[in-house]
């Protein structure tokens, strides 16, 4: 993690490097198993998941740095909450009002991007402790891991599962591995593509 | 002792007051946002009850709302079972049935559903609008296997895991709370067709 005191120029690079691979938070802090699991059987559900994730972290990363010296440090959980749930509610309502079909295939996960812990992680571990530019940031980055790794799984899971991509049939209708469509299969990918890159990490010639 | 204890209700009221202006401001612009979107919601829920009263009665050309004032419905096993609206269907200028939307309580809340009922008190189709049963169990009551079983049935229809007889449906294996909360909901929408009939024919 980068520690970006307040007179440190702000690297973004090393943001985008920290968001999508070394801290990635889905296939290295493991955080948001439940979204990363319920959303993924399809590539169209993990796209406008992790859109509706990343401008969550976005917005209530700004928000909680901004507001980092104003809120006492004994209320800070439940302030943080109120301030994330209000930008879930916000996106949820806009989404029902303008994809109304991609709000009705993601349901319930989208009111659920309140207890997502990426994003109380990021508020916490971030947002309450550094500026609010680097705090947006962050979200964004990290919004972009998010929706990458969400959207390998589905890749995966849609072409294995439902033999579709983004809706397309691939194999003539057929479902070449309808186990992947399942819970199950939903393990055995994200498995895999946590192998993947703690291979991939490992062979650089460790970055720790 | 006293100061002490002065202080740290002055502490509690300077985090609750705090508190309260984080939740006070959010919730302000959660208004505002809602107020932006919920036409557009209403717009698009009303597009789909139009076309959930078309599906379940094909014949009809024009949809009337119906004031209804019966409340709701308390089933034979004593559920509420609440009335969400009632349409008269038009062919023409002819009334040829009611759709009535009801939602029972099922296993993971209310299963919004579409009833159209002719004016013999025959069921023509049902359809569920909107539910959060359990995926894999409960949604399976959205299966044409289930839901055709209610066409043409009439009366009060009770459910049963066997082979069903006359004015019987088979509920769903593994399902059961779901398909007779369904069956309640269908019932009810039944009873409230029957006291429009009778009340004008």
């Amino acid at each position: 993690m980068p520690k970006v005191s307040n007179e440190a120029k702000i690297n973004i690079a090393q943001f985008f490097r920290n968001g999508i691979i070394e801290n990635n938070p889905t296939f290295v802090q493991l955080l948001g198993m439940c979204p990363t699991l319920a959303t993924s059987t399809s590539l169209l559900n993990a796209l406008g998941m992790g859109a509706a994730a990343t401008f969550v972290l976005i917005c209530s990363n700004l928000a909680i740095s901004l507001l980092r010296k104003l809120i006492p440090q004994k209320i800070r959980i439940a302030a943080y909450i109120v301030i994330i749930a209000g930008f879930v509610t916000m996106i949820d309502l806009l989404m029902q009002a303008f994809v109304p079909a991609l709000s009705n295939s993601l349901g319930l996960f989208i009111p659920l991007i309140v207890v997502n812990c990426i994003i109380l992680a990021r508020a916490e571990s971030f947002a309450s402790k550094n500026r609010p530019l680097p705090s947006a940031l962050d979200g964004l980055t990290m919004g972009i891991g998010f929706t990458i790794a969400l959207s390998c799984v589905a890749a995966v899971r849609e072409i294995l599962g439902s033999g579709t991509l983004l809706g397309f049939e691939l194999f003539g209708g057929t479902a070449p591995l309808s186990i992947f469509a399942l819970p199950a299969g939903g393990f055995l990918v994200l498995g895999f593509f946590i192998a993947l890159v703690q291979f991939l990490k490992s062979r650089k010639g460790g970055t720790k | 002792m006293q100061k002490s204890s002065k202080r740290q209700m002055n502490e509690l009221i300077r985090l609750s007051l705090t508190l309260c202006l984080i939740a006070g401001i959010t919730a302000a612009l959660v208004a505002l946002v809602n107020a932006v979107t919920a036409p557009e919601i209403s717009r698009r829920n009303e597009d789909k009850t139009a076309q959930s009263l078309k599906a379940v009665m094909p014949q009809a050309d024009g949809f009337e709302q119906y004031d209804y004032t019966g409340g709701s419905i308390m089933s034979d096993d004593g559920r509420e079972i609440a009335v969400n609206g009632v349409w008269k269907a038009k062919q023409g200028d002819e009334y040829i049935g009611v759709c009535v939307k009801v939602s029972p309580k099922g296993y993971g809340g209310a299963i919004e559903t579409i009833v159209g009922i002719n004016n013999e008190g025959e069921i023509i189709d049902t359809q569920i609008v909107s539910m959060s049963e359990t995926s894999g169990i409960g949604n399976k009551i959205q299966s044409d296997t289930f839901l055709s079983q209610f066409k043409g049935k009439s009366g009060s229809i009770t459910g049963t895991g066997s082979a069903p007889e006359k004015n019987q449906i088979q509920t769903i294996s593994g399902a059961t709370k779901s398909s007779k909360a369904f069956l309640r909901g269908v019932n009810a929408a039944l009873t409230v067709a029957a006291q429009i009939n009778g009340g004008e024919s």
